[in-house]
């Protein structure tokens, strides 16, 4: 190239500098497109260390009502084989204090409250499985299987029935990984009563009730 | 054959003098995976309670014996069960001490413990409310003396890092009482946990 | 890369010779015939070209001699030792006692139907300084003997002094622990218990990054004669 013989059909001089840095976008151009998305994507792949911040395996997602009744909705899945969608009405019927609940009563320091729900659901709904805790007014969770005295005497019940136990409806055969149901259809709506005590001097504020993580269901306690 | 230019020759040395200097930096420099896993420790001694993130807790007696047992099972060894007595108060939640994965650490770093052969499940502890369990070790006579406890605020999550809080709480066992303790031979009996009234 | 032009040979003096007659072959030095025989393919073979082909005939050649076969593990002679010998397998130190064979005993191992167990004694102690599973000997001991079911999660370990499940064996301490296989009552029982010890390294695996004790290399063969217990 001639730099010396000028022409008229020269285009005027444009500064070496800015001529550079516009081809170079230009020529980068569908890479400079894609680097936010494959940045996302590098993010994402380094993201299992991660893992219990995104996926589902803790309780993360309440859903509250301030009153007694609340139409509880969730997803659910068993490993990866079943699922299904659980709704139900839940109401807080009653959170009193009581000597004794289900052959159990409050250790010495400790007030045993029963609590009672009333659950409702289609008769093809998974109900089991359900755990219940008090809440106190700074949030602090309390659960059963503590702070009790067995009475002498009584069998009281390992876990919390959920469901009535001569119908309870659907379940899970782990065994087969199926979903198995009760002879008996179960009832639209059933009572449920758990036993919880909580240390003296403090007053439960809410009932708490869950299922699979990470919804659950935050209910107040009432009058 | 690449004809290299005196320029080109010493580009190439000078990249790999950097990335060498590059090198010994970075390995003498702390990770930030190091630091993020520095675990946090608190030091207590015999009867002192420790707070944790999940509760706190206190280690009230040391009993030793070469059997223990519950009501529906005993357990022997060829060594020693140190039997420690623990007062559990959570916070926030119901907790199950991580009765499985504390360790005794005897001075010169052996560590012992992990699930022992009998056990009466500690938990769960209410907020609140202090629970009290015995928890068996099974050791050696020798790893007594300056021992002490490493005792998790948790158990370990299936998934995920280990449990990086932990209260090293000195069992204040001197040579004598290591020696007094090896002689016992009353079998102990594991009391069922048991709320402390006020 | 100038060439000669054919038909003027030189001799190393410089000097030229007479054109060849029919028929006649110059004398050449060797050196003097590779070069001619280059120059004949010089325009289509470079040195780097003949390299390529020499590594890639070599190559070849090699595979049809069989150096690329697989190479099949050196199955070296593992050493029989006596019973009672101490062997460092990785997570224990494990040292082999006595073997019987049982219908069941009460009330650690069940009687039950078309079943018979293999039983073998051993003393174990954590090396390192924190405690081992104890059921981690199945990594470290197989036993050879017919009837046993390969996919089963085999041996049951439990402790000599009070029959509970083995857990954990603590560093420096011996504990004495009962390995216990189910054998099909319908096979016989061996006269002895052949059992082969493998050591095993701590290291990172490759899959997922997390330590194991990986890489079993069988360190030794123990014949146990076997007794029979047989007190339901």
């Amino acid at each position: 190239m001639d730099a010396d013989a000028p022409s008229v059909a020269d285009e005027p001089a444009t500064p070496r500098h800015a001529t550079a840095d516009r081809r170079w976008w230009d020529r980068n151009k569908l890479w400079l497109l894609l680097l936010a998305p494959l940045l996302a994507l590098a993010l994402a792949a380094s993201g299992f260390r991660f893992a219990r911040l995104y996926l589902p395996w803790n309780y993360t997602r309440p859903q509250v009502t301030a009153g007694t009744t609340l139409t509880f909705n969730q997803d659910w899945a068993y490993q990866a084989k079943l699922k299904g969608h659980r709704q139900a009405t839940l109401t807080v019927v009653s959170v009193r204090t009581a000597e004794s609940e289900d052959g159990r009563k409050a250790a010495p320091g400790a007030i045993l409250y029963r609590i009672e729900l009333e659950f409702s659901a289609a008769p093809d709904v998974l109900m089991e499985g359900c755990k219940v805790f008090l809440l106190g007014p700074d949030g602090t969770m309390y659960g059963r299987g503590s702070g009790t005295v067995d009475l002498p005497g009584a069998m009281p019940g390992f876990s919390l029935s959920c469901v009535p136990r001569d119908a309870p409806g659907p379940s899970i055969d782990a065994v087969h990984d199926v979903i198995k149901t009760s002879e008996r259809e179960r009832p639209a709506t059933w009572r449920v009563v758990e036993s919880i005590a909580l240390p003296e001097g403090v007053k439960p504020t809410q009932v708490r009730v869950q299922w699979d993580p990470p919804d659950y269901a935050l209910l107040g306690v009432g009058t | 054959m690449i004809r290299a230019s005196r320029e080109t020759l010493l580009t190439i040395l000078l990249i790999v003098a950097a990335l060498a200097v590059g090198n010994v930096i970075t390995a003498r420099l702390p990770k930030a995976d190091e630091v993020a896993n520095l675990p946090f420790v608190h030091t207590a001694a015999l009867g002192v309670p420790v707070t944790m993130r999940t509760g706190t807790f206190a280690v009230t007696k040391v009993d030793a014996s070469p059997i223990v047992g519950t009501q529906l099972d005993t357990a022997v060894t060829g060594g020693l069960f140190l039997v420690l007595t623990v007062d559990v108060t959570a916070s926030g939640e119901p907790l199950y001490p991580a009765s499985d994965d504390l360790r005794i650490v005897a001075s010169d770093g052996r560590e012992f413990g992990g699930r022992p052969p009998v056990r009466e499940v500690c938990g769960p502890a209410q907020p609140g409310l202090t629970l009290t369990c015995m928890l068996p070790v099974e050791i050696t006579p020798d790893a007594l003396a300056g021992s002490r406890l490493r005792l998790p605020a948790a158990n370990r999550d299936i998934v995920g890092p280990g449990e990086s809080e932990y209260a090293e709480i000195d069992l204040g066992i001197s040579a004598d009482a290591a020696a007094e303790l090896a002689g016992r031979t009353t079998p102990i009996l594991l009391a069922k946990p048991t709320v402390k009234g006020k | 890369m100038t060439h000669p032009t054919p038909g003027t040979p030189e001799t190393p003096s410089g000097a030229t010779r007479a054109p060849l007659a029919e028929g006649e072959a110059p004398e050449s030095t060797p050196l003097e015939r590779v070069k001619k025989a280059y120059d004949l393919v010089s325009d289509v073979v470079s040195p780097k070209t003949i390299g390529i082909v020499v590594a890639a005939l070599a190559i070849i050649v090699a595979g049809l001699v069989g150096g690329w076969d697989t190479v099949e593990a050196v199955d070296k002679d593992v050493p029989t030792v006596e019973a009672g010998t101490p062997l460092a397998t990785g997570p224990f130190e494990v040292t082999l006692l006595r073997a019987y064979s049982t219908d069941g005993i009460k009330p650690a191992i069940y009687p039950a139907q078309g079943k018979r167990y293999l039983v073998v004694v051993a003393a174990i102690k954590a090396s390192g300084t924190e405690p081992q599973w104890a059921n981690q000997l199945r990594e470290v001991i197989t036993l050879s003997a017919p009837g046993l079911d390969q996919k089963a999660i085999q041996p049951t370990v439990y402790r000599l002094s009070d029959g509970k499940i083995a857990g954990q064996a603590q560093p420096s301490m011996t504990t004495e622990v009962v390995c216990v296989w189910e054998q099909r009552s319908s096979a016989p029982i061996p006269p002895t218990a052949q059992l082969r010890v493998d050591q095993r390294s701590w290291r990172q695996s490759t899959l997922d990054g997390s330590f194991y004790w990986l890489d079993p290399d069988p360190i030794a063969v123990v014949h146990l004669p076997i007794t029979q217990l047989d007190r339901p």
